[in-house]
């Protein structure tokens, strides 16, 4: 009786069996989210660690600031399978000796390289724009590189979750004011986010 | 990255970043101690500054505020003077000249800029200029040394609060300048061993020895009698002490022509110096902070000259209040300061700051310590 029975179901077993990689399949190439034409929403929470403030003619010097925080949302479009543009806004805050909080809120232009291996996506690239830089009674807004680079994991179609660090590097020009030329810094933070992807 | 360059944009008088690679932690003391030296004081912007090398100390001027904070200057804890000039702070501190960039500010979030001296000088002491009322200063001259040598001083000017050029002194004295008047047309800079006559373009020339008086210069004060109570005019001169010969007052209604009113001061029959003056505006005295002879710390508090009389009084302040039963009697005092709302206050060596609390003519008031 149970050998009739296993016979009976087995074609059907089987079949049921082998439709499930092709059904996989077909999902993955109907909706992946990460091709031309694709948006990627991407928003990140972390620690930030200044590192160091360099004066024009290259001297080094420590920055006196605490450990910070940092958050940022990024609005990227694919051009292809593995390349995307886009525009991000971060945020960081960091304190001084005397627990004065330095404010500090980039807007920048990205280009971002992204191999794939596997279920791995490893976004890589460079923001360029201003920080709107605040500190005590001083506001300032300063030319911004953020190079980057992270190792995310593709969960499903539409969402990715990873690690990614950022290099900030800040300019900080000084002339034409009543703040002397000498003041001019180059500012060095980098951050260390988990962050996730919204494909779309 | 050339355009992003050109489009940076920073507000303030200093570098963002680089006044954060400056800033250190303040240093919080707990306020004024009752060991305290406090031998350096100014007012601005609603708040009394106070020092005496230690931190720079600060309350509001607000009547009934008594809390005193304290906080480092640039990334000093020796804080060894404290002056406004131009209507801005200044402060020494590590051999460094100092500009707050707003006095307004709570003194732990004061920020402060160097001033260069140039010329390879060390900053040192900033002395007060007192004016036509013997209290009035909104200039400081700054006190530095080359290699331990005083042979250089500097304006800040009244106006703007620039400093002006190095001035070379004609004498070198080993203190350097300890007291400064300025009477219209000149200035005249004390120091123990001489008084200097410096014009208003700022070119300086020798005009007296002490070694006249057989005493060490130790204080000057200008009186215009226009805006003094009893109208009285002239120059007053204090000399140090020796072991045995106290110091004495001296009076000159031009300078450098000084006669004296009395050669060997003593003070419950010890030898004292006469120090650093200050006119009260309110009941036409000048008080004198004395020193004891041979000691650095102890004292003989204060004097009066009776400006009606042109006598010196070794009572001080002889209405009824407590000065006696304080420590003020043998106290160094070697600040006299008076707020621009009549508030006078008396900083000794190593017993504080004080204050009389009342403002005006009162005589029936109390000290009491800060």
């Amino acid at each position: 009786m149970s050998h009739r029975l296993f016979r009976a179901l087995a074609p059907a077993v089987f079949l049921l069996l082998a439709t499930l990689p092709l059904t996989a399949q077909a999902t993955e190439l109907k909706y992946d989210h990460r091709v031309a034409g694709d948006r990627a929403l991407t928003i990140r929470l972390g620690p930030i660690f200044p590192q160091t403030f360099q004066a024009f003619d290259g001297t080094t010097a420590a920055t006196h600031l605490t450990m910070g925080g940092t958050m940022s949302i990024d609005l990227d479009f694919y051009l292809n399978d593995s390349f995307r543009l886009g525009g991000g806004l971060k945020g960081k805050a960091t304190t001084s000796p005397n627990e004065a909080t330095l404010f500090m809120v980039p807007i920048t232009f990205r280009a971002i390289w992204e191999p794939k291996i596997n279920h791995f996506s490893f976004p890589m690239g460079l923001g360029a724009g201003f920080s709107f830089t605040n500190f005590r009674t001083y506001t300032s807004f300063d030319p911004t590189l953020i190079p980057t680079a992270g190792a995310f994991w593709n969960m499903s179609s539409s969402w990715s979750f990873g690690l990614e660090a950022s290099q900030w590097i800040v300019f900080q020009p000084v002339y034409g004011g009543t703040a002397p030329a000498s003041d001019g810094r180059i500012a060095y933070f980098a951050d260390l986010t988990i962050g996730a992807i919204y494909h779309f | 990255m050339l355009f992003l360059l050109a489009a940076s944009c920073t507000s303030g008088t200093e570098g963002i970043f680089a006044s954060i690679e400056r800033e250190q932690k303040v240093v919080a003391l707990g306020g004024l101690s009752s060991t305290a030296s406090v031998t350096s004081m100014a007012e601005l912007s609603g708040q009394y500054f106070a020092t005496g090398g230690k931190a720079l100390f600060a309350r509001s001027t607000a009547t009934g505020t008594t809390k005193w904070t304290n906080a480092t200057v640039g990334r000093n804890t020796q804080v060894v003077a404290v002056g406004t000039a131009g209507g801005k702070l200044f402060a020494i501190a590590g051999g460094v000249l100092y500009r707050a960039v707003d006095a307004s500010v709570a003194v732990t979030d004061l920020v402060w800029n160097a001033v260069d001296l140039g010329s390879g000088d060390t900053a040192e002491n900033l002395v007060p200029v007192r004016q036509g009322d013997g209290v009035t200063s909104n200039e400081l001259i700054v006190v530095s040394n080359t290699s331990g040598v005083h042979n250089n001083i500097y304006r800040l000017e009244g106006t703007s609060g620039a400093l002006s050029a190095a001035i070379v002194l004609p004498v070198v004295a080993p203190f350097g300048v300890q007291s400064a008047i300025f009477d219209g047309t000149n200035y005249y800079l004390l120091s123990e061993t001489s008084i200097t006559r410096m014009t208003s373009s700022l070119v300086a020339t020798e005009v007296l020895k002490s070694n006249v008086y057989g005493h060490d210069f130790a204080g000057i004060l200008y009186l215009n009698g226009t805006s003094a109570v009893g109208n009285h005019a002239g120059y007053y001169l204090t000399t140090m002490s020796n072991a045995s010969v106290g110091g004495g007052l001296y009076k000159a209604t031009t300078m450098p022509s000084f006669s004296a009113l009395t050669t060997s001061i003593q003070i419950s029959s010890n030898p004292a110096s006469l120090g650093t003056m200050l006119y009260n505006k309110d009941n036409d005295h000048v008080w004198i902070g004395t020193v004891a002879a041979n000691a650095v710390t102890e004292g003989r508090g204060y004097v009066e000259i009776v400006l009606s009389s042109d006598t010196l009084s070794t009572v001080p302040f002889t209405g009824s209040n407590n000065y006696t039963s304080t420590v003020l009697p043998t106290s160094a005092v070697g600040l006299l300061f008076r707020s621009s709302t009549g508030l006078y206050f008396l900083g000794t060596i190593a017993n504080g700051l004080w204050t009389w609390n009342s403002t005006g003519t009162a005589t029936t008031s109390t000290w009491s310590q800060q």
